[in-house]
């Protein structure tokens, strides 16, 4: 083989052809951007994460736990080497005296000393230390902002009155989802105390601290620690496992992005087999003449593979610049969901890797069209008349399969995990086949229709879509799947909004104040009333835990039974007692029993079916819980299905009346106000007299799911928008590709007498066609898949979103028809005698 | 004229299948071309030139009989010896030029040349456009030329490697009269000089006449005409 000739060959072709070569590849840009910009960045968040998890902690060690210190809690605690600090973090009520507002807040008490990595960043800056000295606050700014708070003012959280000493700019590890409901105020440790919140039956979660001296091997103490942690019901976070978990966080959104993003380089691998197809047609008797004038099959499919070779590393080379400049938009993006702070850098490795695949990629789909070269015969350069072979040989059939394994081991191995590719791959796979299916169904539905009656352009338009090299397939594939895309995308954005949005119902309570303490009721009551607010429900609860299961005691079954999920065991019940079952509840075991005497050894008890699962009981099984000191033997005598979606107070365990009644506890008051102001108002004066009170305004909860959602979706649009894109591209490649085809029709039909009106009607018609066929083809891929995500994965009943749907659809009908009709070039506004010299050309 | 055959053509017969019948393009043809000799196919369109041109130059394979050219059996060789064997004995001059579009003039002209690896490609180019009386024009693409020069540059590509036989598909088939001639002195000047054996296939009576011999096709039958005085 010649392959100096073939390389020649290829250079000089090029010069004169490089547009349409281009046009071939640049399908592939888009998605090798996408790719290249996620994974690249991906590499610099487990940087970040590497390099800064200290900070992210704010310690070498944290030990959490939901109980105060025990004796032997504080021994264990004292028996670790190095500095310590505390924190306290409850939710409560923040109130505002000066502009009279309030809202929950997550309030954290710490001592001196943390973090001892990272900082509380604050403005001004010496705030962080003045705070501790002077028994002040630490406010999240967006309260700040929200109610237009300054520094001097003040917030009164619980009884007790702090001086807003600054604004809280970042925490280590960053804001989490959690201070998006419940932003943060930071107050000294010392001071929890007489904001008189550390109140029984309240949900504390203590924090202990640890910085190690530099001499002690961080993972080996931890590994030393564990068992006792464990024995002890604590919880301990090293350096090493919040690394391990933050990359595992990181690992799952890139994986997601990345997958979304992969999309995008399938579809312009498709749009690039197609154009890969157009250009080898072109090429025919450029072929038959080289092959005639000597050259063998080999040199043309090399001087072919080499230019289709060159083309795809320039578009992909332009994808991974595109892909450099994004990833440098996507810390603004992200921002809010990233617990370091991230230095973006290219990551080299990234780029050559995202590079190799799309190159890979792109030659596995160019592969097929490349192969069919080499059966141009020479004999074309006498008879151009005659088309090549199109039976499919052994050859062939190898070619194939060696093309879709290709495709199969680039997405395994980008992928990682074979049942995740695998999965992928199918999802793909099924919705390119039924658009395939629509596709030819749509050309044999309109080579029947005759549509005689119609006008000449509309049948024309309409021929178009199955005349012989039409591009229908390959614009229904990517089209359509970037419409199905986008429609599924919108579709769960609106799923999980209008779940958030049904609690929020006309029947249903939106506001909820939880830590009523029992002196506390009647007051509450009366106040109820003053406001002219319904009380829904109150509900009593009990904090209680668990001292055995079917007599094997609780320490036991931690060390012995793996099975049994530890929180299960060490968790702090919070139990209630009542007659009847609440609307939230279904009994699918056993009987229900609602109260028993005072005096009972065995209390019958509901447990919620997934708890009782995990702890592996039955009905009848017999549970021992410690309720403040008393063991109280329960069994269980039924087992209830909770919705937990629906926003009231749900328990794992229900005893009956008459038993727990007069044990310590505290009140959950529902209720639902009629309007903002209605709700602002009696939420106001709740605070102001009830301190200890914490209220959730559920209409604020879904403000802020409705604020996160959108954020997660705008990161999700983009990269959806990649699709999208490539979609455009390919239609743009398959119109451009096949634009003296239709020069000629044009051509041929004006000189026949059709007006510009005709030419430009019969185009508008055959895109218009192919944008509603493949719009709809992709909503009702989309309708399917989120009825399968509807019953499946949100387990909510299916509702048909009109509104995305029809965005969508119009969306890729305009989109269609305006770049088929532009990418004609205006053959229809064109003379006869420029056209036939461009065709000669 | 080389009394050594360069073309045997023996019992060579092609026939297609169309519309589930079979129908026979050329039947039982036996010819020998002698080397550097001038040979005219003729006959109405459909008798079977282009088939038989096609036959000789080894782009098709007949379905009986058999060809040898230049000493060699073509049914012996494959697809890519074929190629091979065309790039070495054999140049072509079409009807419709059959230019590579994306090349220019000289590249062209190199292209069977370098092919064979021959490394003064482009001085054996620069000479035969200089022959062809276009060496002002070596880097005009294709759609830069009229038909007259297009065909002038495929000429020259035609005789760059210097072909034992020169196959000619109606050469002066797209071009008026006054570039038909011009085009026809060129091709006989360049067979001459070179020593190429001819072989065309056409419609132009004048052209056939100045050939030494001429074969009539009528539906794939092929006969001698009476040999013409030169």
């Amino acid at each position: 083989m010649n392959l100096s000739f073939a390389l020649h060959l290829a250079y000089r072709d090029a010069r004169r052809g490089a547009g349409a070569l281009l046009v071939m590849a640049s399908a592939i840009v888009i998605g090798v951007a996408a790719l290249v910009s996620v994974s690249s960045f991906k590499e610099n968040l487990l940087e970040a994460v590497e390099m800064q998890t200290r900070e992210v902690l704010g310690a070498d060690l944290v030990v959490r736990s939901r109980r105060k210190a025990t004796k032997e809690v504080s021994a264990f605690l004292e028996s670790i080497p190095g500095e310590k600090a505390r924190g306290i973090s409850l939710a409560s009520m923040a109130y505002f005296p000066k502009s009279r507002n309030s809202r929950l807040v997550q309030v954290k008490a710490v001592s001196d000393g943390y973090p001892f990595f990272g900082q509380l960043v604050t403005e001004p800056p010496q705030a962080e230390k003045n705070f501790r000295t002077r028994a002040s606050a630490l406010v999240d700014k967006s309260i700040m902002l929200q109610f237009g708070l300054r520094e001097g003012e003040q917030v009164r959280i619980g009884k007790k009155l702090f001086t807003i000493e600054g604004t809280l700019l970042s925490v280590p590890g960053g804001f989490d989802m959690r201070s998006a409901v419940a932003p943060q105020i930071f107050i000294p440790l010392e001071e929890l105390e007489s904001t008189g919140l550390v109140a029984l039956g309240s949900l504390l979660r203590y924090r202990y601290y640890v910085k190690l001296p530099p001499e002690i091997n961080r993972v080996e103490l931890a590994d030393t620690l564990r068992p006792e942690v464990r024995e002890l019901g604590l919880r301990l976070v090293s350096v090493e496992s919040r690394r391990e978990r933050l990359g595992e966080i990181i690992t799952n959104v890139y994986q997601f992005l990345d997958l979304i993003g992969f999309i995008a380089i399938l579809l312009g691998g498709i749009g690039v087999g197609s154009a890969a197809s157009i250009y080898a047609r072109k090429k025919k008797t450029f072929v038959a003449t080289i092959r005639c004038l000597g050259a063998s099959r080999q040199e043309a499919l090399v001087f072919f593979s080499i230019q289709v070779l060159v083309c795809g590393f320039l578009c992909v080379l332009l994808g991974a610049f595109l892909g450099v400049l994004l990833q440098m938009q996507l810390p603004a993006l992200l921002g809010d969901f990233i617990p370091v702070q991230v230095a973006v850098s290219t990551n080299w490795m990234s780029v050559l890797t995202s590079m190799t695949l799309g190159v890979v990629l792109l030659f596995s789909f160019a592969l097929v069209p490349l192969w069919r070269i080499q059966r141009f015969p020479p004999l074309l350069t006498l008879r151009s008349e005659m088309e090549p072979e199109s039976s499919i040989s052994r050859s062939d059939i190898i070619l194939y399969g060696a093309a879709l394994l290709l495709l199969v081991a680039v997405c395994v191995i980008h992928v990682g995990n074979l049942k995740v590719a695998s999965a992928y791959l199918a999802g793909f796979s099924v919705v390119l086949l039924l658009l395939w299916l629509l596709s030819v169904g749509l050309r044999r539905l309109l080579r029947l229709m005759k549509g005689e009656a119609l006008p000449f352009s509309l049948r024309q338009g309409a021929a178009n879509l199955f005349r012989p090299f039409n591009q229908t397939l390959t614009i229904m594939l990517c089209t359509g799947t970037a419409a199905c895309v986008v429609c599924v995308v919108l579709f769960i954005e609106k799923a999980i909004l209008a779940r958030a949005d049904a609690s929020m119902s006309i029947e249903r309570p939106n506001m909820i104040l939880f830590d009523v303490q029992s002196d506390q009721e009647a007051e509450l009551r009366s106040f109820f009333e003053d406001y002219k607010m319904p009380l829904l429900s109150s509900v009593p609860i009990v904090t209680m835990r668990l001292e055995s299961v079917k007599g094997r005691p609780v320490a036991e079954l931690r060390k012995k039974d793996k099975e049994i999920p530890r929180w299960t065991l060490t968790r702090e019940y919070r139990s209630t007692y009542r007659r009847t079952l609440s609307s939230t509840e279904e009994i699918v075991a056993g009987t229900f029993v609602s109260e028993v005497s005072a005096g009972s050894t065995r209390i019958p008890i509901s447990l919620e079916e997934r708890i009782a699962g995990n702890l592996k009981v039955a009905l009848g099984d017999e549970l021992v819980f410690n309720v403040q000191g008393i063991a109280l033997t329960t069994y269980v005598s039924s087992i209830r299905k909770v919705d937990w979606e629906r926003v009231s107070p749900n328990f794992f365990v229900v005893f009956p009346a008459g038993v727990i009644d007069d044990a310590p506890q505290n009140l959950v008051f529902v209720t639902r106000f009629a309007t903002p102001e209605d709700g602002a108002k009696f939420q106001r004066a709740a605070v102001e007299r009830f301190p200890n009170v914490s209220i959730v305004d559920l209409s604020l909860i879904l403000t802020t799911l409705d604020t996160v959602v959108s954020k997660i979706s705008r990161v999700i649009e983009l990269f959806t928008s990649f699709s999208v894109v490539t979609a455009l591209i390919v239609l743009a490649g398959a119109v451009w590709g096949t634009r003296t085809q239709r020069a000629e029709e044009s051509v041929l039909l004006k000189t026949l007498g059709a007006s510009r009106r005709v030419v430009l009607v019969t185009l508008a018609t055959e895109y218009l066609i192919l944008g509603v066929c493949a719009a709809l083809s992709g909503c009702i891929l989309a309708v399917a898949a989120n009825i399968l995500l509807s019953i499946y994965a949100f387990k909510i009943d299916f509702t048909l979103a009109f509104g995305p749907a029809s965005v969508v659809f119009l969306g890729v009908v305009v989109a269609t028809l305006t770049v088929g009709v532009i990418g004609s070039g205006g053959t229809y506004n064109r003379s006869v005698l420029d056209t036939l010299r461009e065709i000669e050309e | 004229m080389d009394d050594a055959v360069i073309v045997s053509l023996a019992g060579v017969g092609k026939t297609f299948k169309s519309a589930g019948r079979q129908l026979s393009a050329v039947k039982d043809v036996d010819i020998e071309i002698h080397q550097s000799s001038t040979c005219a196919l003729v006959g109405p369109s459909g008798s079977g030139k282009t088939t038989l041109l096609g036959l000789c130059a080894g782009l098709d394979r007949p379905t009986s009989g058999t060809i040898r050219v230049g000493g060699k059996s073509l049914e012996d060789l494959d697809e890519d010896q074929l190629a091979r064997h065309r790039g070495q004995q054999i140049g072509f001059v079409f009807q419709s030029f059959r230019l590579l579009p994306t090349l220019t003039a000289i590249e062209n002209i190199m292209v069977p040349a370098e092919l064979l690896g021959l490394e003064d490609a482009r001085s054996r180019a620069l000479e035969l456009l200089e022959r062809v009386g276009l060496s002002e024009r070596l880097d005009h693409y294709p759609a830069q030329l009229s038909g007259g020069e297009k065909q002038r540059v495929a000429l020259a590509r035609a005789f760059i490697h210097k072909p034992r036989l020169l196959i000619a598909d109606e050469p002066t088939g797209n071009l008026d009269a006054e570039t038909s001639a011009v085009i026809q002195d060129l091709l006989f000047a360049l067979n001459r000089e070179s020593g190429t054996t001819l072989i065309i296939a056409t419609h132009d009576p004048e052209l056939a006449e100045r050939c030494q011999r001429v074969f009539k096709l009528h539906a794939g039958n092929v006969t001698e005409a009476p040999q013409v005085s030169q």
